[in-house]
């Protein structure tokens, strides 16, 4: 730890807490916002509180909105696209790392090339691929291309974590009478309890806000997901009704949030982790 | 390895069922289009009318002719600057505060890395709010509170401004990221090597020039290189904030792509430019791996 001494200190503790409070304050203001009425957002001061808590913008933004929809869209795509994930990365890594596959480094090396490969190079030909095949304007369209680029980074997650496990309690199931599938599912898979979390609550994190693929495949108000969602509350030439959108930042922020104060060792290890691939 | 075991573990159908699930889906979005890519840019398309080979002509324009596509290229370079500076120094910064914290750092980390897990969506709002003028925004109201009323603009449509104001936003999201590779890099810095150092009567700041940050210069380096990359494909916050405007001067290289590809229509030009964006991130990796190599001797 480093030593410091008691004025320099002191300098130190103010520049940061000043700048936890740059990095805090905005979302915290975002929330407390949320609940002003229209008055307030005339007024010259865009820091004062509420002259009066309302919970009016949440119910416009509820029951004019399309949130209802968007939501449970975003649920699906996440869902479907993380136990997708998980399945097909802890199964692709147990082959690499543990059983006798002649190939399995130059597949492992295939997939961690996915890492340093950016979206926006395969959003032309996905959407002609996409159309060509009729998928675009689903969820389908948008869960496909995030399991593919969420997978790099979940294999080698897992790759790493099965390393971990020694041959010889694999040794013993075998012993028992286990197929390479029991030893897999009645064995590996739950032991990887910890990896898995960690995947979970890091792909949640990326797929609750991802925006470029839902963007460009989605042009269907029905198949929108909330990021999408969200820029309804832009207005033109800047007139934007504030209250509803600080109102549906902070509804739509709050299953981030939650996972995040719930698990947040997991989520800072998976995201430092998957940073490369953001 | 016994042989029971030897033969469950050789079991090549099973191997095919476990792999070929993530093979096909990672092959068919993410490697294959790679591929595509560098195939259409040899073409012009708009989609619906039959692909035209023009060989390198997309190239040429690119390179040659485009105006727009070196303005985006420069004005990209400005804004990884200004990313890379605020996350990799300002986290710098903050992971050395938090060594010299006793109490809450946890939570101090915690709150620091939030806005990380919020979408762009939310961060480009919040941010037009802060650089607004009319109504008078956060950023405008503070510096008229603190007496530089004078300097208050409408930030994003301020022609030399407008760059600034819709890089930050992607810097200060991911300060926490930063903060914490960075502070992981700094404790694990040996305490009897400080110690010594110490004896050897090394101030502070002398002891963490010469010592602590040659001790963290890969994990430096690997945060620059994230921190490039990640800019060099942002695309987000400019698109919603400005949509590369006004005029030209928020353009980006990814917006410029989507917005060749997805409203000019024109998929063979906005794939050479995807192209180049895959080997400007390669050009930018192994360029700055140089430069941190040879600083060493």
């Amino acid at each position: 730890m480093m030593k410091i001494s008691g004025y320099s200190k002191a300098v130190l503790l103010v520049v940061s807490f000043a700048l936890l409070v740059i990095q805090v304050y905005p979302l915290v203001w975002v929330f407390i916002s949320s609940f002003k009425g229209p008055n307030d957002f005339s007024g010259d001061n865009p820091l004062s509180l509420p002259s009066q808590y309302t919970f009016d913008n949440y119910f416009n933004v509820w029951s004019k909105g399309n949130l209802g929809t968007y939501f449970s869209n975003s649920i699906i795509v996440a869902v479907t696209t993380i136990v997708l994930v998980i399945l097909f990365s802890a199964m692709a890594a147990f082959v690499i790392e543990k059983m006798s596959f002649k190939w399995s480094q130059s597949v492992l090396f295939l997939f961690l090339c996915g890492i340093m490969i950016p979206i926006q190079v395969v959003l032309i030909p996905l959407f002609i691929l996409y159309n060509k095949i009729g998928i675009i304007n689903t969820l389908a369209s948008l869960i496909l291309p995030q399991v593919g680029f969420a997978l790099p980074i979940s294999i080698y997650l897992f790759v790493s974590f099965y390393k971990y496990i020694s041959n010889e309690i694999m040794e013993a199931a075998v012993m028992d009478g286990c197929g390479v599938y029991q030893v897999f599912w009645r064995m590996i898979f739950p032991l990887s309890r910890n990896t898995i979390v960690t995947v979970v609550v890091m792909n949640l994190i990326f797929v609750w806000n991802e925006f470029i693929f839902a963007n460009t495949f989605i042009h269907d108000l029905k198949s929108r997901t909330i990021p999408v969602g969200l820029m309804d509350y832009i207005g033109q030439y800047g007139l934007t009704d504030w209250g509803a959108t600080f109102a549906a930042i902070s509804i739509t922020t709050i299953p981030t949030m939650v996972v995040y104060f719930m698990f947040n060792k997991s989520v800072i290890s998976g995201m430092t982790a998957g940073a490369t691939k953001g | 390895m016994s042989k029971p075991m030897d033969k469950v573990l050789r079991n090549r159908k099973a191997a095919l069922v476990f792999l070929l699930p993530a093979l096909l889906v990672y092959l068919l979005t993410v490697l294959a289009p790679i591929l595509w890519s560098m195939y259409f840019s040899f073409f012009s398309w708009d989609g619906v009318s039959d692909m035209l080979y023009i060989g390198f002509d997309n190239y040429t324009k690119m390179f040659g002719g485009d105006k727009t596509f070196w303005k985006a290229f420069s004005n990209n370079l400005i804004y990884v600057s200004i990313i890379v500076a605020m996350q990799v120094l300002l986290g710098l910064l903050v992971a050395i505060l938090l060594t010299s914290i006793t109490k809450g750092r946890e939570l101090f980390k915690t709150l620091f890395f939030a806005p990380a897990i919020i979408t762009s969506v939310a961060i480009a709002q919040l941010f037009q709010n802060v650089y607004s003028f009319e109504p008078v925004g956060i950023l405008n109201y503070c510096l008229q509170q603190i007496g530089l009323g004078d300097w208050s603009k409408p930030w994003l449509s301020d022609l030399n401004w407008a760059l600034t104001a819709v890089s930050v936003p992607e810097g200060w999201r991911y300060i926490g990221l930063y903060m914490i590779i960075l502070y992981s890099a700094l404790i694990s810095i040996p305490a009897d090597i400080e110690e010594a150092a110490r004896m050897d009567g090394a101030s502070s700041w002398k002891l963490f020039r010469s010592i602590k940050m040659p001790l963290i210069k890969p994990v430096l380096m690997v945060s620059i290189i994230m921190a490039t990359t990640g800019a060099l494909k942002g695309f987000d916050i400019p698109y919603i904030m400005t949509n590369g405007g006004p005029g030209r001067v928020t353009e980006l290289l990814p917006t410029y792509m989507y917005k060749t590809a997805f409203s000019s229509l024109d998929f063979g030009y906005g794939s050479a430019m995807a192209v180049f964006i895959v080997i400007e991130s390669l050009i930018a990796v192994a360029f700055i791996r140089r430069m941190m190599d040879s600083k060493e001797t």
